[in-house]
C-alpha cells in the first residue's frame, strides 16, 4: 500500500512527465489500433472477396470459340448440377415446337416456334428475373420442376393472342445433326402447357419464343430414349477459395480441358472457361497486403517495446537521486523497482484505456480488435519498461548520494 | 555501549587502469551517546568508510559489526531501515514530498500507519527546531539550514541509534553550521545516538567527543 501510494504521489507530483508519458501511450495505442485494424480489415476483405467477386464459369468447345449450341454430354450436366463447388448453374437445351397437334408429313411447316428448356432464367443471355412477368402465385422455381409450364416471349404472346395463365397445346421437338451431318428432328412430347408468364426482351436481344423447364425436357428425352445433351451451361463457383479443387474435379472426373485456341473447331462441349482473373488479382493483392502488414507487425511491436524502454530509461535518469535516497533509507532494490514499475504501469494502463477509447471513436472498430490492440500495447510497453527499470541496480547509490550540490 | 565496530576494514575498487585501495585496515569501535568526527583530506577514504558503516557496500576485507553482528550476514536494507540513517551535504531529500512527508517516509516504510507517522513526523520536525509552517512546504522552498535540519529529523525518524553524516554542514553558513552541529550533539548526548560526522571543518570537529583522522585510507590516531 505504501509503495502504491508512493507511486501515485510520484505520478501526481511529476505531473508534466506523467502527462507526456500518458500522451505517448494514447498515441501509440491509436497508431497500433490503426495498424491492427488495417490488418484485420484486409483479412475480412479476403474472406469476403468470394462474395464480392464471383467467379463465373462456362462450358465451351475446345478452341473457345463457342459457348452455345454445344453438345454437352449428360454426365457433365449431372456433375454440374451435383458439384459441391458450383452454385447457380444455368443450363439450357435448344428445342423447336409447333402449335397443337399436326401430321408428321408436313412437319417443318408447323415447326415455327423457337423453344428452349432451361433451369434458370440466367441461362438466357441478357435476361434477368426483372424481365419476366409472372402469373400471380407463380414463382420462377417452376423452371426447376418437370411440370408442363412455360414462359412466352411478350411479342409472341400478343401475336398469338395468348394470355398469361392460359393453357396452350405445344408439340415439342428436338432437332440435331446426326453422325452424317443430316438435319434430324425427333418428337419429345405433345402436351398442354400452362403459360406461367411472359418475358420482355431488352435491347432487341434474341430470346426463345417459348421456354419450358429444363427438367421437363430432360425427362421427355429419357421417355423417348434419346440421349440427352445440353447446348449451353454456365455457373458460378460457390467458394472461390476452392477454385483449385473445383478445377481438379472438373479435370479429373469429367475430363474437361482447358481452352486451346490452336485446336480444331467443334461442337463438343468439353472445355472449361473459368473467369477467375479478377478474383485472383484481387485476392493476390489482399494477400500481398496481409503479408506486408503481418511482416511489419513484429517491427511495430518492437518499436513499442523500444519506446517503452526509452521513456522509462529517461524517467530513471531523472530519478537517480530519488532511487539512491530510497535505498539509503532501507528500501530494497526490488521494492524500488516495484514502486517505479507501478508508477509506469498505472500511466500505461490509463493511457492505453484512453487510447482504446479514442480509437473506438475514430474507427468504431469491434471490441475484439480493441482488446487485442490494448493487450499487445500493454505487453510490449511493459516489457520495455521492465527492461529499463531492470537497470536501476546499475545506479551507484554511494556515488549518487555523495554528489555535492 | 558499543553499537558499531570496524575490524581491519579494507575497501578497494577497480578503475579502468588501476585498483584503488580507498580504505586500508581501519579498526574502530563506536558507542551510543557519543559524537565522532572523522577528518582528513579529500581522497583520504573517509566518505567510503562512512558508506561501509552505512551498509551501502561491504568491505572487500575485514568486517563491520552492528551490535555484535557481522554486517555481511545482515540484511543491509533492514539495517538502514531500522538502525542507521545517513545525512548528506546535499540533503538528499525527496524534492516532490513536503517536509512532513519526507520525515514520514522512513516511519511508514517500517509499517506505521499514515496518521501516526504524520504525528510522529510533526513532533520530530518541531524537535529539530523547525517551525510548524514548514510541514507542508517542499524542500526547495526552505533554506539550506532548514533542509539539513529536516534531513536530521528524517534520520531520527527511522528509530535507529546511528546517524552517519557526510559533510552535513558543507553547504551551510556559519550560523546554520553551528545550529546543525548542536543538533547532532544533542542527538548524541540526550537522545543516545551514535553520531558519526565526516567533516573538513575544524570547528565542527572540535565539537565532537572523539576525532578520528584518516590519511591514505588509514586511521592515523
Amino acid at each position: 500500500m505504501f509503495y502504491m501510494r508512493t507511486a501515485l504521489i510520484n505520478i501526481k507530483r511529476y505531473k508534466s512527465k506523467s502527462i507526456l508519458n500518458l500522451l505517448i501511450c494514447i498515441v501509440l495505442v491509436v497508431l497500433l489500433n490503426l495498424f491492427i485494424g488495417s490488418l484485420e480489415s484486409n483479412r475480412k476483405q479476403l474472406a469476403n472477396v468470394s462474395e464480392a467477386i464471383s467467379i463465373h464459369s462456362q462450358i465451351s468447345n475446345l478452341n473457345g470459340t463457342q459457348q452455345t449450341g454445344l453438345v454437352i454430354r449428360e454426365p457433365i450436366v449431372d456433375a454440374i448440377l451435383q458439384s459441391k463447388y458450383i452454385t447457380n448453374p444455368a443450363i439450357s437445351v435448344v428445342l423447336t415446337a409447333g402449335q397443337g397437334e399436326f401430321p408428321k408429313e408436313n412437319l417443318r411447316a408447323h415447326m415455327t416456334i423457337d423453344a428452349a428448356g432451361i433451369n434458370n432464367i440466367e441461362a438466357i443471355s441478357g435476361i434477368s428475373e426483372q424481365d419476366v412477368t409472372l402469373a400471380s402465385g407463380t414463382s420462377m422455381n417452376f423452371l426447376q420442376s418437370n411440370t408442363p409450364t412455360c414462359l412466352v416471349e411478350e411479342g409472341f404472346l400478343s401475336e398469338n393472342n395468348w394470355k398469361i395463365g392460359q393453357t396452350i397445346t405445344l408439340s415439342i421437338y428436338y432437332d440435331y445433326m446426326d453422325q452424317d451431318y443430316r438435319y434430324m428432328m425427333q418428337q419429345l412430347a405433345t402436351e398442354e402447357f400452362y403459360i406461367a408468364g411472359s418475358i420482355m426482351s431488352m435491347d432487341g436481344d434474341y430470346i426463345p419464343q417459348v421456354i419450358v423447364p429444363f427438367q421437363w425436357a430432360r425427362e421427355a428425352f429419357r421417355e423417348n430414349d434419346i440421349p440427352f445433351v445440353a447446348n449451353a451451361a454456365s455457373f458460378n463457383i460457390k467458394h472461390p477459395q476452392q477454385i483449385n479443387e473445383f478445377k481438379k474435379e472438373m479435370k479429373e472426373e469429367l475430363h474437361l480441358l482447358e481452352i486451346n485456341p490452336a485446336s480444331d473447331s467443334s461442337y463438343a462441349g468439353n472445355a472449361l472457361v473459368v473467369n477467375d482473373e479478377t478474383f485472383i488479382l484481387s485476392a493476390s493483392k489482399i494477400q500481398n497486403n496481409i503479408g506486408i502488414l503481418t511482416g511489419f507487425l513484429p517491427f511495430i511491436l518492437l518499436i513499442i517495446v523500444f519506446i517503452g524502454y526509452i521513456t522509462s530509461f529517461l524517467l530513471i535518469q531523472n530519478r537517480r537521486g530519488q532511487y539512491a535516497t530510497m535505498r539509503s533509507l532501507g528500501v530494497s532494490g526490488r521494492m524500488c523497482f516495484v514502486t517505479f514499475f507501478m508508477e509506469s504501469m498505472m500511466i500505461e494502463v490509463v493511457g492505453g484505456t484512453i487510447g482504446v477509447f479514442v480509437s473506438f471513436l475514430l474507427t468504431e472498430q469491434n471490441r475484439g480488435i480493441l482488446i487485442i490492440t490494448f493487450a499487445f500495447f500493454l505487453l510490449c510497453y511493459i516489457f520495455g519498461t521492465a527492461g529499463a527499470l531492470g537497470q536501476l541496480d546499475r545506479i551507484s547509490v554511494m556515488k549518487s548520494l555523495s554528489q555535492k550540490d | 555501549m558499543e553499537i558499531l565496530r570496524a575490524e581491519q576494514v579494507h575497501y578497494s575498487y577497480q578503475t579502468k587502469y588501476q585498483t584503488i585501495e580507498a580504505v586500508r585496515g581501519v579498526s574502530y569501535s563506536f558507542e551510543t551517546g557519543n559524537m565522532y568526527a572523522i577528518v582528513g583530506e579529500s581522497g583520504s577514504g573517509k566518505s567510503t568508510f562512512l558508506s561501509l558503516l552505512a551498509g551501502l557496500d561491504l568491505p572487500t576485507k575485514g568486517n563491520v559489526y552492528v551490535e555484535g553482528e557481522d554486517m555481511a550476514v545482515l540484511n543491509r536494507d533492514s539495517y538502514r531501515r531500522e538502525k542507521a540513517s545517513v545525512v548528506y551535504q546535499s540533503f538528499n531529500l525527496f524534492p516532490l514530498l513536503t517536509a512532513q512527508e519526507n520525515v514520514m517516509f522512513p516511519i511508514e516504510l517500517k509499517g506505521t500507519g499514515k496518521r501516526e507517522a504524520a504525528k510522529k513526523a510533526a513532533e520530530l520536525i518541531e524537535r529539530v527546531g523547525l517551525r510548524e509552517q514548514v510541514l507542508y512546504q517542499f524542500p526547495q522552498m526552505m533554506s539550506g539550514g532548514e533542509q539539513q535540519r529536516l534531513a536530521i529529523a528524517r534520520a531520527m525518524a527511522a528509530g535507529g541509534k546511528i546517524i552517519l553524516a557526510d559533510e552535513p554542514t558543507g553547504n551551510l553558513d556559519s550560523e546554520n553550521q553551528q545550529n546543525i552541529v548542536q543538533l547532532l550533539k544533542e542527538a548524541a548526548h540526550t537522545m543516545e545516538f551514535a553520531v558519526i560526522v565526516i567533516t573538513h571543518n575544524p570547528e565542527v570537529a572540535a565539537e565532537a567527543d572523539y576525532v578520528l583522522r584518516m590519511r591514505d585510507g588509514k586511521l592515523i590516531n
